[in-house]
Parts: structure tokens; sequence; C-alpha cells
């Protein structure tokens, strides 16, 4: 059975992590079995800083750069993005996976 | 040191993501520009990949369209760093004895198996430090490789060669382990093809040392019991063993006082009704006086073998050295330039009836299954170490020019008090070794110990004087020349990756 949880386009971290837990919480009460690993990811979603120095380089990347050759691969999707975190990536990672064999 | 790239940095250096893409992003490049060695553990691969593809999807709703961007873009972040190998065994024990993340300590687990100073660079706090190992966040890694401090200088540094070419060299392996072609398989004949494209010689015929390579060439060439062979003093071992092995008499002649190499001029005296052929050495890489002694081998109706182990790849007026005399020889020993991961050689003719010859000897002399044409030796290369040369050769030639850089380098930068090494013109060195002369040997060799630079002696008693051969009743002083460079000799780190900063630590040191 798969089970798709609405999420409002503007909530933030916590919320995806609250609503993801209520309705896990919900279908386990009714006897549904959770077979989806679970993360708690709720303490890793700011971005990661366990660097002593927190300012990023400003310069765009140079012609023929290894920045440069990526975007180019990218092309019209070449963007930065932020709100960046390693709880995030895990989140990604496991709906990528629960896509591919949970289901 | 060696960065390990972890999952996470890359993503953001992909996609520039986050507040340090740009920091990874600049290690990416200085490895690009072989600063510094970059690497991914193959089990992130899928991660990375699934990361992208789901970031991009959020872009993109066509999922073929963001598989080909995806694939590009790990592809080419595989032309700049390289993956860490890993085995069935790394996975078994990472699953036994890792704490809070599975995959994090894989990573360290590998990296610290297979590389020799690996640092983790991570944005994840909680990286999973299990195994003993740096982690570092980007920003501080660039810090960290400016003031990094010299790092153990390598005598041959096979390994860095190695971490070069690791994938071709996991590939080549694992086609011949896959096809079972254990003995004479493809790998063997592609071999001897790419080596006759590469020295120009007709035939180029694989066998199981430099060792069997001499004594190869010696019965191809129905060498008799006292019959003499011209050889120099001043070699390793093989060259004048080989010769008794076949029961002949090996009858030196001293030595040039600056190549090192056989001195042509004192051939003819030694000549007698007994030589059957000269077999000089290219010492150090470098060929010797070819044009004297094939004019004294054609006038005294000699044959010559050359006994080029340490020279593959030089030149004589324009033309490799395994392309010159009756039969060129060579050695793969590991630690030679062209070496390969355990004892290899090959021998080289123009000549038909001795490539037949050698063939079927390196067989047990057999001309078909179980038919024995001649006394011959199981002195087969195994095909695992043609497929290793095979990886190795690509890189060869480039391999070559940076030893030969590596030379240059040594020689404008020491003082004369030492005596360089030269190259005579119209030759050219492959630098298997490079080799000074000093008159405090021992001390300056404890001066680079000290400082943590290892050196060799290449050799440290010439040939007639080894107890080996005193029924050969050569006296101290017969060779002079040889005996005085035995003395004074020593070999500095040679290999193609030394950097400008080591050789200034090398050159400091003996200066001091």
């Amino acid at each position: 059975m798969q089970i798709t949880i609405d999420i409002e386009d503007n909530a933030d971290n916590k919320d995806v992590v609250n609503k993801i837990l209520t309705s896990l919480e919900k279908y386990k009460n009714q006897g549904v079995k959770i077979r989806k690993p679970l993360f708690f990811y709720e303490d890793e979603v700011d971005d990661d800083s366990n660097s002593k120095e927190h300012k990023g380089s400003k310069q765009a990347p140079l012609n023929n750069s290894v920045g440069d050759t990526f975007n180019k691969i990218l092309g019209d999707y070449a963007r930065e993005r932020v709100n960046v975190s390693i709880g995030e990536d895990r989140m990604l990672l496991q709906k990528a996976l629960w896509d591919r064999y949970g289901q | 040191m060696q960065l390990v790239f972890d999952t996470n940095v890359l993503v953001d250096a992909l996609l520039s993501r986050g507040h340090y893409y740009k920091h990874t992003l600049e290690l990416l490049e200085a490895v690009k520009e072989e600063k510094i060695e970059g690497w991914v553990a193959s089990h992130s691969i899928s991660t990375i990949f699934y990361l992208l593809e789901s970031t991009l999807q959020q872009d993109i709703h066509n999922r073929k369209e963001v598989q080909e961007i995806v694939s590009k873009l790990i592809y080419e972040l595989l032309d700049i760093i390289k993956v860490i190998p890993q085995t069935a065994h790394d996975i078994k024990i990472s699953l036994k004895e890792f704490e809070s993340d599975y995959e994090d300590y894989v990573i360290a687990k590998i990296a610290q198996n297979y590389l020799p100073n690996p640092i983790i660079v991570s944005r994840d706090k909680r990286f999973d430090g299990a195994v003993n190992i740096d982690v570092e966040h980007p920003v501080d890694v660039k810090r960290l490789l400016e003031n990094q401090s010299r790092q153990k200088i390598d005598f041959a540094n096979l390994a860095k060669q190695q971490r070069k070419i690791i994938p071709e060299i996991e590939k080549n392996i694992h086609r011949v382990i896959t096809k079972c072609n254990f003995i004479m398989g493809d790998e063997i004949t592609q071999l001897e093809q790419k080596l006759q494209d590469f020295t120009g010689a007709k035939y180029a015929i694989t066998c199981a040392s430099g060792t069997d390579a001499l004594l190869l060439a010696m019965m191809a060439m129905d060498i008799q019991p006292d019959d003499e062979i011209i050889t120099t003093p001043f070699t390793f071992i093989a060259t004048a063993e080989t010769i008794a092995l076949m029961k002949a008499k090996p009858v030196f002649v001293d030595i040039e006082d600056d190549t090192y190499n056989i001195d042509a001029t004192k051939i003819e005296a030694a000549i007698t009704h007994k030589t059957k052929a000269i077999m000089p050495v290219s010492l150090y890489g470098q060929p010797a006086d070819m044009d004297a002694i094939q004019a004294i081998a054609y006038k005294h109706k000699l044959k010559v073998i050359i006994d080029g182990a340490q020279s593959f790849g030089s030149t004589y007026k324009g033309k490799t050295d395994s392309n010159l005399g009756d039969i060129s020889t060579t050695s793969f020993f590991p630690a030679k330039p062209l070496g390969c991961y355990g004892d290899g050689g090959a021998v080289f003719t123009n000549n038909d009836e001795y490539a037949e010859k050698m063939r079927m000897m390196r067989v047990h002399g057999q001309n078909k299954r179980y038919h024995h044409k001649y006394i011959g030796m199981g002195g087969r290369l195994d095909t695992i170490q043609a497929a290793i040369l095979l990886a190795k050769l690509t890189n060869y030639p480039e391999e070559i020019k940076q030893r030969q850089a590596v030379a240059t380098t040594y020689s404008e930068k020491l003082d004369s008090s030492v005596i360089n090494p030269i190259t005579k013109e119209e030759r050219s060195s492959v630098w298997a070794q490079y080799s000074i002369r000093v008159k405090d040997r021992d001390q300056v060799q404890n001066k680079l110990k000290e400082a943590g630079i290892p050196t060799a002696v290449h050799y440290p008693m010439p040939l007639h004087l080894q107890e080996c051969f005193q029924y050969l009743d050569y006296k101290e002083g017969g060779f002079p020349v040889a005996e005085s460079v035995s003395n004074e000799i020593m070999s500095l780190p040679m290999n193609p990756f030394l950097t400008e900063k080591e050789i200034n630590a090398i050159v400091l040191s003996i200066h001091a």
C-alpha cells in the first residue's frame, strides 16, 4: 500500500518531519505494516556548519573550470541552490530509495 | 595526502549547492591540476546519483533527461577524481565494525585500506568516526593544504603510480581473472604487439624475468660451455650470473668513468678465440657506446646481447635500445622504469631464427603441445602481469619525460660537491636510477636518512670481487674504475612524481 502525505508548499523542515511522523503513527495504529526505515533527521535539518570559517567564496566559476564544466552539463538548470543540509539529503535519498525499492 | 570526498560535498559541487560548494570546487580544481589526489568511495556513487536525480527532478520533470544529466555530471566528476576500490571483504568487515553510520564507515575503512594518508572531506558533523581518520570541512582542507608539512619522500613511489592508473589496472586484472586465461592469455599477444610498436623491434617476446630474458638470448645463440662473453663488472649480478649458468665464462672489461657503462675502447683487448658475444648493460637507463661495440662485434664476428634490464624506452641515435644488437633484453621487475607486479621480462630481436627459438624455449622448447624441439624452460610471463603492463604502458612515454625532467632538475640544483650522472650526446636515458658519486658516501647517506630521505647503492661491490666469481681469478685492482665508482656511487630517490619541492629538500640535505 502506498500512502501519500500532503505537504504544503511553504512548509518548513520541521513541519515536514512532524507531518510524516504523525501520518506514520496514524497508519501504524491502524495496523498498517510500515516497511520504510525511519530516520529521525529532525536535529539535522539546519544548514551544516562544522567549519571554523563560514564565509563562502563569491567569485563566479572561471571558464573551463570544474564548476563551469558542471554548469555546462546542467545547462538551463544550472543555478545556485541554497538551504542544504545532511538531513535534507537523507530525506531526498530515502524518498528516492523508497520510490525505487520500497513499494 | 589524499582527499576522499564525501557524498554531500560532491553533490554540493556538482549542483552549486549551499555555502561551501565553491571551496569544494577549488579542491577539485587542485585535483584536476594534479596538485593533490582526489578520491571517492565506489560506495558513494549510487548515493550521489540518487541525490542528484532527486534534486534535479524538482526542476526537470522528464526523468530520462534528468538521468542523462546526472550520468554526464558523474562521468565528468570521475575524470577528475578516482574511485577507491572496494571488495566484499571490505563490506563484511564494515558491517561488523560500524558504529553509527554504515556508509560513512565503509568510506573511512576503504580509504584507510587503500590510501596511505587519507583525509575525508565532508560537511557531516556526525561522520562515523569509528575508524581513526581525519575528517575535515572543505573550507578547512584548503587551509590544511596550504600549511601541510613535507610528506615522506618515496624512492620509487610505485604506490602513487598505481593510484594514478588504478581503474585500468583493476579492469585488466579482473578481465584475466574472469577469463581464467592465466597462462599465455590474449594479454600476452596484445602486450607483445604493443612492445614491438613501442620499440620498433621486429619481435618482442615476453618472458618470466629479466634473468630468463638473458638466458633465452644465450640459449637462442647456442652459447656453449667454455664460450666467453665479454661484459661489465659494474652491474647487477644477473648479467654475469646467467653467463655462468650457461657454463660459459664471463670476461669482464672495465667501465667508462662518466656513464659507468662498459668501456668499448677496452673490449678488443679482452677478445680471445673463445669469445662468442659482447653483453653491454645499459646501466641506470642509458645505452652504452653501441656504435663502437657493434663495430667490434662485426669485425670479430661476435654477437651482441644488450642487457637492457634498466633501460626500456631509452634511445641511441634515435633507436630504442631494444632495437639494437642481435638480441636485446629487458626486465619488468616492479622497481624498473616499466615494472609489473612481480617478475617479468622480454627479449627483442629482428632475427627470425632467434625469435622462433626463443618463443619455443620459453615454453620448454616445445613447437607443438608435448613435442619439444629444444631443451627450454618454463619461462613465460604470467597473463596477469601482461595485463598490468598493458595498463602501465599507456602512461609510460609520459613517465619517461617526467623522469627526465626530474633528472634535469637534480643536475641543475646539485653543486660540485657531487659528481652528477651524464647522458652522452645522441643518447637518452630513462633514468632507472639517478646515481651520484660522493667521496664520503656513508656520511651523505646518514644525513639523508636523518632527513627521512631514502637512498640506495647500485652497486657496492663490482662483480669480479664477488665470492661466487672467485673461480674466475680476478683480483682487487683489476678494474680500477669499476672499483672506484662502487665505493662512491649512491642513488637518490627517482620516480616520475618527485616534485621540485621534494628535490629541493633532497639537494638541501646533501649540501648541508
